[in-house]
């Protein structure tokens, strides 16, 4: 039984789930939820969040599932559907004004000294510092617009094109252009702010760029 | 260039993405220039936290996930059934529902605004005192203050009392 729903093409899937077969629907959460866990990790760092917003993902798919035409890929659809819960998810969540050193752990503030002196290096020295760095980052984030988190995520981090995140987001590619722009931005002020925080340790160190 | 700002250069396009023309813009300018050059840094910061974030491994749905979904789906139908139900209900016997609604409106209406005994019995010519003592209202004579008990009882019972007697 299980088998034939795994071979089962998506609309097939789609179609037999808005008549109420469950087992379609769970075929279908079992094969797009790696995805939808993937995107929603993009706004969120804590498992459970993830879970939670996956699992909210799931069930307005379920409810919208009979306005799913088939036009498009069920992925695409879903993608979508993950990315405008994570946002407004992360809306109406209550976003932290200003992140300030005193809010950083020491790990974190380590990082961030280290990071500064050899800003370039790529290689870290324990794969627990990639950790640390994603936790600070997801926090520099969390201050931000949920726009933001979401156009540099893609564009900054993962390397997508304009025209990607316009096709998952619905937004015309100069409303992109223009998020990333002041995405950037904002993210820059955010992390000057706290390189120049205490007691100016940071910046008042004289450096010369290569 | 001196005088011309990098930060717009740093935002137009990812960091990554920065052309070795636009980095020699910016290492000219960010020589001379404090503001730019901690702009630059924290754009560098920025970059490697991104990348860093975007190459870590995304958590992996747990093997109970699904299980979860579904029966958040069936706590969700129970909820919402019994508003359908409801629904249906409503589309089915809305009509006769309403008819009654109005019967009963029509009543009340009519119990408010009928007129009260008391205009009654004003029309029906009976006189005005008081109703609630009984022998009045067998004999429909004047208040009992007229009567000895006696003749109450007498009137009452059509026999002659021997109330007062006995005592």
């Amino acid at each position: 039984m299980a088998d034939e729903y795994e071979n089962l093409p998506d609309n097939e899937l789609a179609s037999r789930a808005v008549q109420g077969d469950e087992t379609a629907f769970a075929e279908i959460v079992n094969r797009y939820s790696p995805r939808v866990f993937r995107f929603a990790a993009r706004f969120f760092r804590r498992y459970s969040l993830i879970e939670e917003a996956a699992q909210e993902v799931f069930l307005k798919a379920f409810l919208q599932l009979k306005n799913f035409e088939g036009r498009g890929s069920l992925e695409g659809w879903l993608t979508r559907i993950t990315v405008t819960t994570c946002i407004n998810l992360l809306r109406s969540a209550k976003r932290q004004p200003e992140l300030t050193v005193s809010d950083l752990t020491d790990d974190e503030t380590n990082w961030l000294e280290e990071k500064f002196f050899n800003a370039s290096a790529t290689q870290y020295k324990r794969e627990e510092d990639k950790l640390i760095a994603a936790d600070l980052v997801n926090r520099v984030l969390g201050t931000l617009p949920p726009e933001d988190t979401l156009v540099l995520t893609m564009i900054d981090g993962e390397g997508a094109s304009v025209k990607e995140v316009a096709a998952l987001t619905g937004w015309s590619e100069s409303k992109v252009k223009v998020k990333a722009f002041r995405a950037r931005g904002r993210m820059r002020e955010a992390l000057q702010k706290l390189l120049k925080a205490k007691d100016g340790k940071f910046f008042k160190i004289e450096k010369t760029i290569k | 260039m001196k005088s011309k700002h990098i930060t717009e250069i740093l935002d137009r396009a990812a960091f990554a993405e920065l052309s070795k023309e636009d980095l020699t813009i910016v290492h000219l300018h960010t020589k001379n220039c404090t503001k730019c050059r901690q702009a630059f840094e924290a754009a560098q910061i920025s970059s490697v936290l991104l990348k860093t974030q975007a190459a870590l491994e995304p958590p992996a749905p747990n093997a109970f996930f699904q299980a979860k979904v579904l029966n958040a789906l069936r706590n969700k139908q129970t909820i919402v059934k019994p508003i359908a139900a409801f629904k249906r209900w409503w589309q089915a016997s809305a009509a006769p529902v309403f008819m009654m609604l109005i019967t009963l409106g029509v009543l009340i209406t009519f119990t408010l605004l009928a007129p009260t005994s008391d205009t009654n019995q004003a029309q029906a010519g009976i006189p005005d005192f008081n109703l609630y003592s009984a022998d009045m209202v067998i004999l429909n004579q004047k208040p009992p203050r007229d009567l000895t008990t006696e003749q109450v009882f007498e009137v009452l019972y059509e026999t002659k009392s021997d109330f007062g007697k006995q005592r």
